[in-house]
């Protein structure tokens, strides 16, 4: 072996490893980030019962907007500790009424989660924003 | 579980990336030019100072435990359910009768949209488990309001029902997924 040839093989051999470990951790990172919808998942005796949070998000979204003074929903359904938890922002016209909104928000939530998939109670948390006249084009 | 399993796979991804892109670097202007000056961290000089090779052992297995830990983790996020069965001997110990098991799929899921009006859409796959008992994973998408949880158990009764029928085989469990749902509730506005 000659000497350049021992010169060359640690080199060779640590930025084998290196390279090895790049593509390893960039792997791991697209795992990291590819999208998934969660799922609500609910053991029952003879399987389990999955459902897309993004399912129900739409429902939420599609009850909500039928308002006329909506601007934008977005609702966040999750699971924690078997625990189905709902977040609804709602965006809303100028000069809305924020209760009214509030409540009709609460009301198209539960529909959705309890009456429309039947699901266990769930206390949806919403928050109405009623944007002032002149930040409504960032919405439209 | 998902959502933490997710968030330590790209901290360890970008840590992992940055890390050993900085040093990939360093080797190979070290490689190509002898006379470039490029010191290493402090902490990657405790590692490998001498006397002996102990410290740099030590972090060598504990990278190699972590980047297998992070490799599990990432193929437990990214598996997928069990593959579905392709073909269902139903003949005796001296002669095969073999049955596509996709025949019998889609005659399932069209079973499951003529008896329960509020599946609109439904896909059947026939599974083995480990103990060799049939199990169904259906995905169906929802045209109208129901208790998701007592739909189980209905969906179960009749793959069962239909299966008995058609094959005389059973199904021991049933993993019911809901992919979409087109409500009309009035509930809301």
């Amino acid at each position: 072996m000659s000497a350049k040839t021992r010169v060359w093989l640690p080199w060779a051999f640590l930025g084998a490893l290196l390279v090895i470990a790049l593509v390893v951790s960039l792997l791991v990172l697209a795992a990291g980030l590819r999208h998934r919808d969660p799922l609500l998942r609910f053991e029952r005796d003879e399987g389990t019962v999955l459902v897309r949070a993004g399912a129900l998000e739409d429902a939420i979204r599609a009850e909500v907007l039928c308002d006329a003074d909506v601007l934008r929903v977005s609702p966040r359904v999750r699971q924690q500790r078997r625990r189905v938890t709902v977040e609804v922002e709602v965006v809303a016209r100028p000069m809305a009424e924020h209760e009214r909104l509030l409540a009709l928000t609460q009301k198209g939530a539960r529909a959705a989660i309890i009456e429309g998939v039947g699901l266990p109670e769930v206390a949806p948390r919403v928050h109405v924003d009623v944007v002032p006249a002149r930040k409504v084009w960032m919405y439209l | 579980m998902e959502a933490h399993a997710r968030w330590v796979a790209i901290v360890a991804g970008v840590v992992g990336a940055v890390v050993s892109a900085a040093f990939l670097l360093r080797d190979v202007v070290l490689a190509f030019d002898a006379g470039t000056v490029w010191n290493l961290p402090s902490w990657a000089g405790w590692i490998t100072e001498r006397p002996g090779a102990l410290r740099a052992t030590v972090a060598a297995v504990i990278a190699a435990l972590v980047a297998i830990a992070c490799l599990w983790g990432v193929v437990r996020l990214l598996r997928r359910p069990a593959p579905p069965v392709r073909k269902l001997n139903l003949g005796t110990e001296k002669e095969a009768l073999l049955v596509d098991a996709a025949t019998l799929d889609r005659f399932l899921g069209k079973a499951l949209r003529r008896h329960i009006p509020e599946v609109d859409g439904a896909k059947v796959w026939l599974q083995r488990d480990e103990d060799e008992a049939y199990r169904a994973r259906v995905t169906v998408d929802l045209g109208a309001a129901c208790d998701v949880l007592s739909l189980h158990s209905r969906v179960l009764d009749l793959i069962r029902d239909e299966l008995k029928r058609a094959t005389g085989l059973d199904v021991a469990r049933l993993d019911l997924a809901v992919e979409r749902l087109n409500l009309r509730l009035k509930g809301g506005s």
